[in-house]
């Protein structure tokens, strides 16, 4: 009997996220214009700091124990949230990548490029917030997340080559959305 | 799919639905003239064919999803590699632990095996899922309502089979009416893809952006002689 429950929980879950996939597919259509309007900026340098393993030293040393745990908590979760960030840009990104495909080759490379990169960034980012979910549990413990940032910009450069190649006008204010 | 020529796009999954068909036609008339024993090894063929063909069309749907995604095409490939392997785990514990109060050992056994087959087979499908939500992946045209369709069929008949196997003969019709509605509702929703897909357009010689340019540039310096 136990198992059979386990089983009907099992398919409701199921089918319960096929639903949520059905109702939330196919929103960003991958233009451009996209990137201004579907992106939230991310300061990399603030992003940078939250997980400095330096910087958590630093407090470590400074603060007690108890003190220590509640501020890292708090950064954790900020980190958490420019994590969220970048991959939500990456996914934008990887539509606009998506969208040059059968273009003419040197926007279609550009294009590809973009797409790897981007799903880089979305596999990355997910494992880095388990990992920052996990530290948000136990604030003492230290586990790099730092290639996130890396991961980012070198998006960021990719989508900047396009830009500038499109968009020349306006590659700094869709470069800034980033 | 015939008329408009789809099955180019996803041969296997023709395939199964064809196999389906024939698995109707194969399958009813020996359930009402053969007897009780010809129709259950008639019946443990096309099962096979039909467990054979279901992971094909997975596969096929895997094939096309990754197909344009080269950065994690490997990544995804060993993930679903790996998850097959836990999922039939998953899928020998549960029979093993399965309640053993049904009369016929044939059918026990068989119940058993269609249920841990269908683990496997909703894991693999929910994987597809997982990859699309969690990656941002695009679906390949029409390849989205296959997957639904397959979803819907084997969640339906897990736990169509999980109760067959938990109550016994009391729940065997109640489980064949249940998998026929998710069959047929699956069904449904293949053909109005499949109404409204149309074959991938192939436009021969078109030209490039490139190629418009050169051609532009060297209508210009015509013009200038």
């Amino acid at each position: 009997m136990m198992t059979t429950i386990l089983l009907i929980v099992a398919v409701l879950v199921f089918m319960g996220f096929v639903l949520v996939s059905v109702r939330g597919s196919a929103s960003v259509k991958g233009t451009l214009d996209d990137v201004g309007s579907a992106t939230r900026p991310v300061d990399l340098l603030a992003f940078q700091n939250l997980v400095d393993p330096e910087e958590d030293e630093f407090l470590r040393s400074r603060l007690p124990a108890r003190e220590f745990r509640r501020v890292q908590r708090i950064r954790l979760r900020a980190a958490v949230d420019y994590v969220e960030r970048t991959a939500s840009n990456a996914a934008v990104l990887l539509r606009v990548g998506e969208s040059l495909r059968g273009q003419d080759p040197a926007l279609a490379e550009m294009g590809r490029e973009i797409v790897t990169a981007s799903l880089r960034l979305r596999v990355n980012a997910l494992m880095v917030l388990g990992i920052l979910y996990f530290r948000i549990c136990f604030p003492s413990v230290t586990a790099p997340v730092q290639q996130v940032s890396a991961r980012y910009e070198e998006l960021r450069t990719q989508f900047a080559r396009l830009a500038r190649s499109q968009r020349p006008a306006d590659a700094g204010h869709l470069l800034a959305a980033l | 799919m015939a008329r408009k020529k789809l099955y180019r796009e996803c041969p296997v999954f023709f395939l199964y639905i064809v196999s389906q068909l024939y698995r109707f036609v194969f399958l009813y008339p020996i359930h009402e003239i053969a007897p009780w024993q010809s129709y259950l090894n008639a019946y443990i063929a096309a099962e096979f064919v039909d467990v054979a063909l279901s992971f094909a069309v997975i596969y096929e749907l895997s094939v096309r999803a990754f197909r344009d995604y080269e950065g994690i095409r490997e990544l995804a490939w060993m993930l679903m590699r790996w998850a097959a392997v836990v999922l039939l785990l998953v899928a020998i514990v549960s029979a093993a632990a399965a309640p053993g109060n049904e009369h016929q050992r044939v059918m026990a056994g068989l119940i058993t095996m269609e249920r841990s087959i269908n683990i496997v087979r909703a894991g693999l499908v929910f994987l597809l899922f997982l990859f699309h939500a969690t990656l941002g992946l695009r679906w390949a045209k029409s390849a989205y309502g296959i997957a639904v369709g397959l979803a819907v069929i084997t969640s339906v008949e897990l736990v169509a089979f999980a109760l067959r196997a938990n109550f016994g003969e009391v729940a065997a019709l109640m489980m064949s009416l249940i998998s026929s509605a998710s069959y047929s509702c699956a069904a449904v929703a293949w053909i109005v893809i499949f109404l409204r897909s149309t074959p991938n357009a192939v436009i021969v010689g078109q030209p490039r952006h490139g190629d418009i340019e050169k051609w532009n540039r060297a209508l210009l310096e015509l013009l200038r002689r």
